[in-house]
């Protein structure tokens, strides 16, 4: 194991290893310190759909961030020289009569943020385009259609963490995988290395990409930060002929994966207790399985393979976290990314990457830094939910 | 025996000896990083025609005792369902196990 090391990351997700590639790759001394398998946390159990949270979030910095994150995926596979089954789609909301005024609150903030078309189509155009959407049985009153920006996408996972790596690796970077992080070094206020179960290595700034673990390894460093983590699963079918679409109807998503399997999920609202438990459960399947045979009643004779689940990391106000501690500088965080962060870790990367390597602090890294949690900038971002 | 003909190990997922051993040799050892790193054992039999195969070729390739290469995680339902099932058997089961 290397004794020192310019940067260390925490968390071997798709966070953590984004980030490897982007600094090694500007000759950053990185190591990588990940306490199980690549991927083994939320980045492996992930829907991995690359989306914006269209029309759903009206934080217009969040929306940008995804966008350029988004773009920046698109361009992924020639960067890297990876096949990582990244398969753009269009993407279908799917809109109920009670829904109506809302989404079209929500999709022209999103257009006029994004500066992107967003068509809406009624039920026959629906038909026309989806005919296996069963418009006909359900209240559907229209869909927003996204097409043609190359942003919405699917990609597999574990492929996309394995390309980067292999980058990383090639600039340099150092990976020590089934190696657990069990304490931060902090001497008069600086960081001064860490302790692994595998030995010791010196360092004055860490990464906390640890995902569902960043409050843990945050209190290694005597620092509180409030995330959570929060369980979701999905599930995917055996393959099945081409459906154009991605969609998602209320907060049921689905994805076509490049080999023909439909993978699903629900999207998180609610905070749940927070628990480490990663065991599959019937119940919060329940609502996407009936979502999706109500809407595409075909679907309802195709097979289930697999189903699990896994953990997010969830903030107050269900905006990610990232950038500089303020009381502990060297420390720098990269979490808080809820349901979005495979989506999100491009932008991540490249924000974080400007901060070790440039020293530059934008207007958006500034807009999520921790500090918008204490109590004098809670009104911050203007939200707040409720959090137990 | 011809030896350009490729040895088929998971079915499922047509993934053969040859990618199998790269695969070990680049480091994936374990069966759960293998069925990650390939797909091999997540086709509809969900590993069962496979991942005996695999796990001995582990063991042969790494030099650890059989004992010791432990399956991949099983995933719920172990058997394909239909969809339809599914949510009938989650409908019955509101609180969820
Ligand atoms: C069921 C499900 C579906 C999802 N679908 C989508 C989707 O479609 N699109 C999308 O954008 N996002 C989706 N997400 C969210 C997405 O998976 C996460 O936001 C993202 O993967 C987070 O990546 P990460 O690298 O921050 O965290 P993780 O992938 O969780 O990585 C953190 C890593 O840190 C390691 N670690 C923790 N503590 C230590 C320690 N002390 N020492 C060393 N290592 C440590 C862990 O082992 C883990 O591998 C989904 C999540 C789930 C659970
Ligand atoms: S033979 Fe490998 S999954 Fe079926």
């Amino acid at each position: 194991m290397k004794k020192t090391a310019e940067v260390i990351i925490i968390g071997g997700g798709i966070s953590g290893c984004t980030i490897a590639y982007n600094l090694s790759k500007e000759n950053v001394d990185t190591v990588l310190v990940e306490k199980g398998s690549l991927a083994s946390g939320a980045t492996g159990r992930s829907g991995s759909m690359i989306w914006n949270i269209w029309g759903t979030d009206p934080d217009k910095e969040l929306a940008k961030l995804g966008l350029s994150s988004t773009r920046k995926f698109a361009e992924l596979e020639e960067e890297l020289g990876y096949d990582i089954e990244y398969t753009p789609s269009d993407y279908l909301t799917i809109v109920t009569p009670e829904e109506e005024e809302h989404y079209r609150k929500a999709m022209a903030i999103t257009q006029k943020n994004l500066g992107l078309h967003i068509e809406y189509l009624k039920p026959d155009e629906i038909k026309k385009i989806a005919p296996y959407i069963d418009v006909d049985n359900n209240p559907v009153v229209g869909a927003y259609h996204l097409c043609n920006h190359r942003i919405n996408a699917g990609a597999n996972p574990f492929y996309t963490v394995e390309a980067l790596i292999t980058n990383a690796k090639r600039a340099g970077a150092k990976i020590y995988t089934d190696t657990e992080v069990t304490d931060i070094e902090v001497e008069n206020g600086k960081i001064e290395g860490i302790l692994t179960t595998k030995g010791k290595i010196k360092t004055h700034t860490v990464i906390n990409a640890a995902g569902a673990w960043s409050s843990d390894v945050a209190k290694m460093a005597g620092i509180k930060i409030p995330t959570m983590p929060y369980r979701d699963e999905a599930f995917v079918t055996e393959p099945l002929m081409h459906l154009p679409y991605l969609a998602e109807r209320g907060d049921i998503w689905w994805r076509q994966e490049k080999n023909g399997q439909i993978i699903a999920g629900e999207e998180t609202h609610i905070i749940r207790k927070p628990e480490y438990n990663a065991a599959a459960s019937l119940g919060p399947l329940q609502r996407p399985i009936h979502t999706i045979q109500q809407y595409i009643p075909q679907l309802g004779n195709v097979n289930i393979l697999r189903h699990w689940g896994g953990f997010e990391d969830v903030t107050p106000d269900k905006l990610p976290i990232v950038g500089e501690v303020d009381e502990l500088k060297g420390l720098i965080l990269a979490c808080g990314c809820d349901g979005f962060g495979f989506s999100f870790s491009q932008a991540h990367g490249k924000l974080i990457t400007d901060l070790i390597v440039r020293q530059e602090k934008s207007k958006v890294m500034e807009y999520f830094n921790l500090r918008r949690f204490a109590r004098k900038y809670r009104e911050y971002t203007g939200r707040w939910y409720d959090w137990p | 025996m011809n030896t350009n003909q490729k040895t088929i190990i998971c079915f499922c997922e047509d993934i053969t000896k040859e990618e199998i051993l790269k695969a070990i040799e680049q480091g994936y050892t374990t069966a759960n990083e293998i069925k990650r790193h390939l797909r091999a054992g997540m086709g509809e039999c969900q590993g069962r025609g496979c991942m005996p195969q695999i796990m001995k070729l582990i063991s042969q390739k790494t030099g650890k005792p059989r004992e010791e290469i432990l399956p991949p995680t099983d995933r719920a339902p172990i058997k394909p369902v239909p969809l339809g099932v599914m949510g009938k058997i989650s409908k019955g089961n509101q609180k969820g196990v």
